[in-house]
């Protein structure tokens, strides 16, 4: 059981990355971007493109990150531009419509070749409690809880934070006193891809060739921001390594090939319960 | 009264109509067209149930074809694996069979909305797949191989079973978006509050949208495995979930001329690009790209544009809606100052020692008011003095209050919402009508039984709007405003509880509103509390006046007395500006 735990770390590690960045968008920009991780996914995929000119690993990782900054770039500007006084839904929605327009493309750019990415750890493992973990999966769980400690300090102490908490709680009226919210608004999305893309790098190696089971990491990702309410992102990250565990978990016992329902199952059981008082739409 | 009278006749004969050209141009096609039409209907069905969950009841479920993917079972499993039941006889058991599984992803719609819903939808999306590709479902796996019989294999004849079964389920969503359930569909999706408000339930109209969405793409599913002769889990991934919610926005899939487009585009472009050998891929770009600008501009998608021209064209003949002014000429009931209030009252409504905390907050102190049938008493007080926590209350909004609250001698404590709502209605302060729906429409979803053209033309003729076809978003907020009082008097309740009705009317139009609030008790039968800052109105309208002060009453009684009373003054404007008389 030991060994599932931490062979549930890996996949964790992912979803909580994820869930930090989908609960950070979602509070700073009112979206949930259901496209998070397939954007990201477009990001590592670009790496496997430079890797094809016989480039250094590192150098096509960083490469990588250029371009999933760019693709955030891309992104933001169009909820800046033409869903700035839509709703939650509205922008939530055209996500979608995102991550469609992702796998369209990352699946032209895999087109079910097998491609083999170089870990830059170059599989190297430490040993804890007798087992082996990668040091890949190490570096992602912290990756995703350092993220969460420096979001939220961030916030707190900056004045780009200050300026992003106004932006959050009405765009239009951070406008008006002087915050460049279509700026912000790309800047957020950048950073989201950035993320996103270096969290994608770590399943990429152990991942299939097919471009949809990466953008389908969203679901896990989701459910374990939901778990954080889409406010808090420590129980997020929490919550996405807890679902990785649990997949392992059920990974390993006879109802193994039902694994995918895991997130799903986890998510309606406490949302039902932590919702439960929910009764009406909306306030008043 | 022609605004009334026309249902669903002018939808269903254009539907027939459109099908009658698609079945003209397809069934004389080569083999290999027909198929891709066949197919394009199956996914104009999937894209209706679509249309019903998230177009009319506005909930984001991203798991229909999903749902698909049970029919698809239960055929594969009927009609391959066991053999018991004959295709297509078996698509009428597939379609029901998700119904099952559609009130079950449901449930949770009963307490998450919005995006929260659609990550649990999704959830259910990915789970079915993986469940699905298991191949341990009866009927889910792809060696069972599903057959026609020999009177639907003849040429073109699949075609037409499929053909038949799109026009009969679009001609089912088009009755039923006009019948009651498709009204409290758009209801609820408008606002919960406001729809319980009027007796609608909101957990059996969520029930209701998820059944019937999930029996159209159970049905569809069933014919797909139908036409490619054996269930194939690639079919129903979430990718093709979102591909046709994607589709579905574009299109705007609430209408069934844009489910008939989503299936149209989706199976030409993909036959196009076959033909042309170009990837597939270009074709869920363009839907994706498409899906965003549609989002952007949010008209409504391709059906939206569609109804958007039609109206265009036929405003040009209609009169532009005029609210008529209350006739003059109808005697005015003079309103002399009441007696003071009893406490104790046997009909009308009664709060009796109510309290509302919440946490620390009293929001109501131990309040007592009485409003007699066929009376109208004012209520007034400063923002915050608890005047719409008295009325949230009444309506049912607030579950743990302390005190009681009755009508006509009968308690409304721990009584539902939708159920106060045969004794009590309401209205609120912000614009809750269903933009979506005409006049006529709102008061015959607002009346909780079954209502009578007449019925319904006396009370637009009260508050004077007339029977117009127009779309309630069209029309100005006045009207919208006197609609929501309309609406409260058509489900003929014993209380009216009207919430600011005046706000940002001018002088003439909020003295035109008082008039007919005067009416109301005579003509209607019903008591009326009206809670309202124009005191100009409060004057007009109200013998009797109740003031609200930090969720405490301060005053009680005929309305020249406490409105000249120097404590309800000073609660009102502040004790420095008092000057004594």
């Amino acid at each position: 059981m030991y060994e599932q735990i931490l062979g549930g770390l890996v996949a964790g590690g992912v979803y909580a990355a994820l869930a930090v960045c989908v609960v950070v968008m979602y509070q700073m920009l009112g979206v949930l971007s259901f496209a998070q991780s397939a954007l990201g996914a477009l990001g590592a995929c670009s790496m496997l493109w430079f890797q094809s000119f016989g480039m250094n690993p590192w150098l096509s990782v960083l490469l990588g990150l250029v371009v999933g900054a760019a693709i955030g770039v891309v992104a933001g500007w169009i909820m800046a531009r033409y869903f700035l006084e839509a709703s939650v839904e509205v922008r939530s929605a055209a996500t979608v419509g995102f991550l469609v327009a992702s796998v369209a493309i990352g699946n032209r750019i895999l087109n079910g070749s097998t491609y083999s990415f170089p870990d830059p750890f170059g599989g190297r493992t430490v040993t804890i409690g007798g087992q082996g973990i990668p040091i890949a999966t190490l570096v992602e769980v912290t990756l995703a809880f350092v993220l969460a400690v420096g979001i939220s300090v961030g916030l707190k102490k900056t004045f780009l934070g200050a300026q992003l908490r106004a932006m959050s709680e009405r765009a239009t009226t951070a406008q008006l006193l002087g915050v460049r919210v279509g700026l912000l608004t790309v800047l957020v999305w950048s950073a989201g891809c950035v993320v996103s893309t270096m969290a994608l790098v770590f399943v990429l190696p152990t991942s299939t060739t097919s471009f949809p089971p990466l953008a389908y990491l969203i679901v896990p990702a989701t459910a374990a921001a939901l778990l954080g309410l889409l406010q808090n992102i420590y129980m997020a990250a929490l919550g996405g390594v807890l679902i990785g565990i649990a997949e392992s978990l059920v990974l390993a016992s006879r109802f193994g090939r039902y694994t995918d329902a895991i997130p799903f199952l986890i998510v309606v059981a406490v949302m039902m319960y932590w919702r439960r008082k929910d009764v009406w739409s909306e306030a008043r | 009264m022609s605004g009334l009278r026309r249902g669903s006749i002018p939808s269903l004969l254009t539907l027939m109509g459109v099908m009658l050209v698609l079945v003209a141009v397809v069934y004389p096609a080569p083999k290999y067209w027909q198929y891709v039409a066949t197919v394009g209907l199956i996914q104009a069905a999937i894209g209706l149930s679509i249309g019903v969950v998230y177009g009319s009841a506005g909930m984001l479920s991203l798991c229909q074809v999903s749902l698909a993917a049970v029919g698809s079972w239960t055929v594969g499993y009927l009609s391959g694996q066991s053999g018991i039941i004959p295709a297509p006889w078996s698509i009428p058991f597939g379609a029901l069979l998700a119904v099952p599984i559609g009130l079950l992803v449901g449930l949770p719609a009963m307490r998450l909305r919005g995006v929260n819903l659609a990550i649990v939808t999704l959830g259910f999306a990915v789970a079915i797949y993986s469940v699905g590709e298991a191949g341990e479902v009866p009927g889910s796996s792809p060696t069972f191989f599903v057959s026609l019989p020999a009177w639907l294999s003849g040429k073109g004849m699949w075609f037409l079973f499929v053909w038949a079964s799109f026009l009969g389920l679009a001609a089912a969503v088009i009755v039923l978006r006009r019948s009651r359930w498709g009204l409290t569909w758009l209801a609820i999706a408008r606002s919960e509050r406001a729809a319980a408000s009027m007796g609608v339930s909101v957990f059996r109209t969520k029930l209701t949208a998820f059944g019937v969405s999930a029996f159209i793409a159970g049905w569809a599913g069933g014919m797909l495995v139908a036409t490619i002769g054996s269930p194939d889990p690639g079919t129903f991934s979430p990718l093709e979930c979102l591909s046709f919610f994607v589709l579905a926005v574009m299109m705007g899939a609430g209408y069934w001329e844009g489910a008939l487009a989503l299936g149209f585009f989706n199976a030409v472009s993909s036959a196009l690009l076959r033909q042309w050998n170009l990837p597939p891929e270009i074709g869920s770009l363009l839907f994706a790209v498409g899906s965003v600008q549609v989002l952007s501009a949010g008209h409504g998608g391709f059906s939206g544009d569609v109804r958007r021209l039609i109206n265009r064209r036929r405003r040009r003949d209609e009169h532009v809606v005029t609210l008529r002014s209350r006739d003059a000429s109808a005697p005015a009931i003079a309103r002399t100052d009441g007696p003071p209030p009893a406490i104790d009252i046997g009909s009308g409504l009664q709060f009796r020692d109510l309290t509302v905390k919440y946490g620390a907050v009293t929001a109501l102190d131990s309040v007592t008011i009485s409003v007699p049938e066929r009376s109208i008493v004012g209520l007034v007080g400063p923002n915050g003095a608890g005047k719409s926590t008295l009325v949230d209350a009444a309506s049912g909004f607030i579950p743990s209050y302390t005190g009681n609250i009755m009508v006509d001698g009968r308690s409304l404590d721990g009584m539902p919402v939708h159920h106060r709502a045969r004794l009590l209605r309401r209205t609120f302060q912000s614009d809750r009508t269903v933009g979506e729906l005409n006049p006529g429409d709102y008061l015959r979803l607002s009346a909780v039984k079954a209502v009578t053209i007449a019925e319904i033309g006396e009370i637009l003729d009260f508050v004077g709007c007339p029977a117009t076809r127009t779309r309630l978003d069209q029309l100005d907020v006045r009207t919208r405003r006197l609609l929501m009082i309309g609406s409260c008097l058509v489900g003929q309740p014993k209380v009216a509880l009207i919430d600011e009705p005046a706000a940002g009317l001018s002088a003439d139009e909020s003295e035109d509103l008082g008039l007919r609030l005067l009416d109301i008790p005579e003509r209607f039968g019903a008591a009326v509390l009206v809670i309202e800052h124009d005191m100009e109105l409060v004057r007009l309208v109200c013998p009797t006046v109740a003031v609200l002060d930090f969720g405490k009453l301060i005053a009680f009684g005929p309305t020249a007395a406490v409105l000249d009373d120097p404590q309800v003054q000073a609660a009102y404007l502040g004790d420095e500006l008092v000057v004594p008389a």
